[in-house]
């Protein structure tokens, strides 16, 4: 197996800088046929930062965890090739999202970012919910991917093929970086 | 290896009975059950009780057997009707009080060529039937 | 009259390992049938016990192939499995060979075929290939052909097991002999449509008898179907529908209508701990006014150690609510372990009745299997 990552989003109406607070959840989707083998990776690791137009979010893909040993090691030796390619990384324009100012309101819709796995950027489309809290903002998003565009191999064990599109998504909180 | 008592469920009893006794067909379990579903500690008809007491043990088919010979040199006559229970068996007749004969209705029969095996003795026979009247 | 003679496995605690779908190791989508070669590598993979410790690149190798290494083409899958089962009895120690099957699934494109045929030293009538009354018999239990609509369906054609409730390798649950959709022999002749996507796997089948029984009068018409949806990778619920009709039933000999509706669900809590469940009304029309009853049963599956498994099994059923035998019960504790490579040995210890047979007097039951496969 195989694959990467995401994170996402934000941007205050001050442009101010921004973290990630608290712990993130990243988790990707992928499908093996025959028999619809669900496979799934989880991770907390999630980095943002933002340069004032630009927001973008790395993954370590080393932290990503299916369940199963085996599949892990594959995932990262094999397709994903992690020692030369560690993360994945997402970014997109702040000022593409519309940050809710008052507490409990929320804004959703989707963006357009830029996806970069395996050393390969390619354009991906983000649908997002951005909620204001007392503290940031709550962001949960997620995001179709293909890996085969971004020249990872297809994995294929023990007569299972996985679909090379996949489904990456996340969901943490934002602050403002002091 | 286990050291748990047991009893056992006797699903090849009414095959033994029928084979041992020529029956023209198998008996059901009704012939020691309460049901035709059978099942252990429902054998309570009345002929159950006498194959017990002439030496049938449970899942033993050997005992069965023994049984039903034990039976028949004895002439029960469980029903009390005047016929001894093993002729009742060979004529497909229930030894039980008030029993409903076994043969008087269908019975279900098992094995993909159970139902075939009419027509392929059918098919057989023409062969056969050929072959002698071609060496004619 | 039915009883003991093995049957194809199904092993669903296997949620404990994150697998809601049977589809990846099975060639039967709902599982109970031959391997695929992920399952076989899972197999070794996840289920036997492992006596050194494995390296994290660790690789089932070729002793998970059929025949221990035999390595067949992908579009080929062979399994050969042996079963036998040991009953203490007061004077001696019962064997029945409760399985010898070979089974072999072909896979070209968008055609599948499987097959099974193996032998039988006594019971599985209704899996009867040939009609021995007296001694063993040619046996299939299994045989269909299939198309692949797209990656999601399957349609097939053929003798299957009737999709029912938690498909598993307890073969003497009172939920599947009162319901008759155990794997053993209560396989039907019939279309089925099956499906299955990331949450969802559903089944439906269309019964036209069970062709090793005649006459015809004694074969059922009906369906049987379920569908399940997991709300987690650990957690499964579903539902399960069964209405079959025969003109005269092989038990009752009477004219039988019978229902079974019911809920069952899989939860693993933690990766070694299993729960499964399952409960369903029975509605009986044989020969006079319907009956509802219930079946059902909640089991406890802990894997201490990886291949060695303890469960401890409850069980009920009630063929009549209304009338005044009650419920059967029963309780099991069972020790299963899959020792070596293709190989498994299960110890059982129950209290109750063999069979749903309300009125039946409890009494302790043991025995051990034995199973090995290729």
């Amino acid at each position: 197996m195989r694959t990467l990552i995401l994170a996402l989003l934000l941007a205050p109406p001050a442009l101010a800088a921004l973290k990630v607070d608290g712990k993130p959840k990243v988790a990707f989707f992928a499908v093996g046929n025959p028999g619809f083998l669900d496979i799934e990776g989880e991770s907390a690791d999630l980095a943002c930062a933002d340069d004032g137009t630009t927001l973008t979010c790395d993954h370590a893909l080393d932290t990503l965890d299916t369940g199963i040993g085996l599949r892990d090691e594959h995932m990262k030796t094999k397709f994903l090739q992690t020692e030369k390619h560690p993360k994945a990384s997402i970014a997109l324009a702040k000022a593409s999202i519309p940050w809710p100012a008052e507490v409990g309101k929320e804004a959703r819709g989707s963006v357009a970012a830029t996806f970069t796995a395996h050393g390969v950027s390619q354009p991906a489309t983000v649908n997002y919910v951005v909620k204001k809290s007392k503290t940031g903002w709550r962001v949960t998003a997620k995001f179709d991917f293909d890996i085969s565009k971004h020249g990872i191999e297809v994995p294929s064990y023990l007569g299972v093929t996985v679909e090379s599109t996949m489904r990456a998504e996340v969901s943490f909180d934002l602050v403002d970086a002091p | 290896m286990l050291i748990l008592s047991l009893a056992w469920a006797s699903p090849s009893f009414p095959a033994v009975v029928a084979e041992e006794l020529a029956m023209p067909c198998t008996p059901s379990c009704i012939l020691c059950h309460e049901t035709a579903a059978g099942g252990t500690g429902t054998a309570s008809q009345d002929f159950a009780g006498a194959c017990m007491s002439a030496g049938m043990m449970v899942a033993d088919d050997a005992s069965m057997a023994e049984s039903l010979a034990t039976l028949e040199a004895e002439g029960t006559d469980t029903d009390g009707d005047g016929t001894p229970d093993i002729e009742e068996l060979r004529g497909g007749q229930n030894p039980n009080p008030g029993g409903e004969d076994f043969c008087a209705v269908p019975q279900p029969q098992y094995g993909c060529f159970q139902g075939s095996a009419i027509v392929l003795g059918v098919v057989a026979g023409a062969m056969l039937r050929r072959r002698g009247t071609l060496r004619r | 009259m039915l009883l003991l003679a093995g049957q194809a496995l199904a092993y669903p605690f296997m949620i404990g390992h994150g697998y809601t779908a049977c589809a990846q190791c099975h060639v039967d989508p709902s599982g109970g049938s031959a391997l695929t070669e992920y399952g076989r590598g899972q197999a070794e993979i996840f289920m036997r016990s492992v006596y050194r410790e494995r390296d994290a690149e660790y690789e089932p190798g070729p002793v998970k192939d059929f025949a221990l290494g035999v390595s067949l083409p992908e579009w080929l899958q062979l399994q050969g499995d042996v079963r036998g089962l040991f009953i203490p009895q007061p004077d001696n120690m019962r064997f029945i060979l409760m399985q010898a099957d070979m089974r072999g699934h072909v896979g070209l494109g968008a055609f599948r075929a499987y097959g099974s045929l193996g032998y039988a030293s006594e019971g599985a009538y209704g899996a009867r290939v040939t009609a021995n009354d007296s001694g063993g018999n040619v046996i299939s239990r299994e045989w269909w052909l299939g198309a692949q609509l797209g990656k999601r369906a399957l349609i097939r054609g053929g003798r299957m097991p009737l999709p029912f409730g938690i498909r598993s390798e307890e073969h003497l649950l009172y939920a599947r002999s009162a319901t008759r959709t155990d794997t053993n022999d209560d396989q039907q002749v019939g279309l089925d449509f099956n499906y299955g996507s990331r949450k969802w796997r559903a089944e439906l089948m269309g019964i036209a008898g069970n062709f090793s029984v005649s006459p015809d009068e004694f074969r059922e018409r009906g369906y049987s179907g379920f569908a399940a949806y997991a709300l987690d990778k650990q957690l499964e619920v579903g539902v399960s529908s069964l209405v079959a009709h025969a003109q005269s039933d092989v038990e009752t000999l009477d004219e039988r209508l019978r229902q079974a509706h019911g809920l069952f669900g899989r939860y693993a809590p933690w990766e070694p701990v299993r729960f499964l469940a399952e409960a369903n009304a029975l509605v009986d029309s044989a020969g006079g006014p319907a009956t509802v009853g219930s079946v059902g049963y909640v089991q406890l599956d802990v894997e201490p150690v990886q291949g060695l498994h303890f469960k401890g099994t409850g069980e009920w059923c009630d063929t009549d609510h209304g009338d005044d035998l009650g419920a059967v019960m029963r309780g099991s504790a069972t020790a299963l372990w899959f020792f070596a490579p293709h190989a498994d040995l299960r110890l059982d210890a129950l209290y109750g009745t063999l069979f749903c047979t309300p009125g039946s007097e409890p009494f302790p039951m043991g025995m051990a299997q034995v199973h090995v496969f290729l």
